[in-house]
């Protein structure tokens, strides 16, 4: 099933600006000091994370490309889908739920193609204090509205030229409506709350 | 269409699709014996009461509350504190249902 050309074009652009936006950003923490984050470290793989449904398409696409997209790891989105969905972000908060892309190690099985929140995810004090219980005790997190925000805006210009919405969702409901629209089972021009409710996919 | 708070979110929620738990006179007793006022009914929105019933998020939610009241009461060894909690809610929600 091939998307419609200017949903593809879209996807490309939004791909290109979520690379740029993170290499400048990883630019900018490094240049200005030491970063904390270790590897096998995932407390801000246990923070609420939402994305529009075209980043959704990019995570999924990397996955199937990447043939990751198996039975196991997509009844893993669906169980946090369930778990998720229309949850209130203190809750989701608190109940310090893994990313479903996190493996048993730890890592994140999708690296090279995660979000842009989590490629701008850097702690740069004490990464105990990252973890979703402790915090608001300190700032470990290295505040990151400016890509985040600045790639938001290129979404929102490229979306609206299609006539597009833009809706933040939460991570796993819009990696599965990613995979619907690719399946042909969803058309993201018709997407509003009410047929995204029609279309669950858990 | 009627609605309720969400003890958990504090969000409006119809009752219908509320998960509300009533205490017994044991419940009520135990409640009270802690210097709390028990309440007829604990409601939950759907959301929540799917992440709190579940036997890992569930005893996570307590945790992060019962740590952070702690620290906000400014008890030094809360995280300490909220590890036992935790590892005693993980124990019971391992625990069969009799």
């Amino acid at each position: 099933m091939t998307l419609p050309s200017s949903i593809e074009l879209a996807l490309r652009q939004l791909r290109v600006t979520r690379e740029q936006a993170a290499l400048e950003f990883h630019q900018a923490v490094i240049g200005d000091g030491a970063v904390s984050c270790q590897r096998g470290c995932s407390n801000c793989c246990h923070y609420p994370l939402y994305i529009s449904v075209l980043e959704g398409i990019l995570v999924y696409q990397w996955l199937a490309d990447n043939r990751l997209w198996v039975q196991g790891l997509r009844e893993r989105f669906l169980e946090a889908a369930r778990q998720t969905w229309r949850l209130s972000i203190q809750t989701w908060m608190l109940s310090n739920a893994p990313c479903p892309l996190l493996d048993d190690d730890q890592l994140c099985r999708a690296y090279k193609g995660r979000p842009l929140y989590c490629r701008t995810a850097y702690s740069r004090g004490e990464p105990h204090f990252c973890h979703p219980h402790r915090f608001l005790q300190a700032d470990s997190l290295v505040a990151r509205h400016e890509p985040t925000a600045a790639m938001a805006e290129a979404e929102a210009t490229m979306l609206k030229k299609l006539r597009l919405k833009r809706m933040l969702l939460p991570f796993a409901p819009s990696v599965l409506y990613g995979e619907c629209v690719c399946k042909g089972l969803f058309d993201l021009r018709e997407a509003d709350s009410l047929t995204l409710e029609a279309h669950r996919p858990w | 269409m009627v609605t309720e708070t969400c003890q958990l979110c504090g969000r409006e929620w119809p009752r219908d699709k509320c998960h509300i738990i009533k205490p017994t006179a044991e419940e009520v007793a135990q409640i009270e014996a802690q210097g709390e006022e028990a309440l007829d009914e604990y409601v939950h929105c759907n959301p929540c009461w799917k992440v709190l019933s579940d036997p890992t998020s569930g005893p996570a939610v307590m945790r992060g509350l019962f740590e952070q009241g702690l620290r906000s009461a400014g008890v030094g060894d809360a995280e300490e504190r909220a590890d036992k909690y935790h590892g005693e809610l993980i124990k019971r929600a391992a625990k069969p249902r009799s």
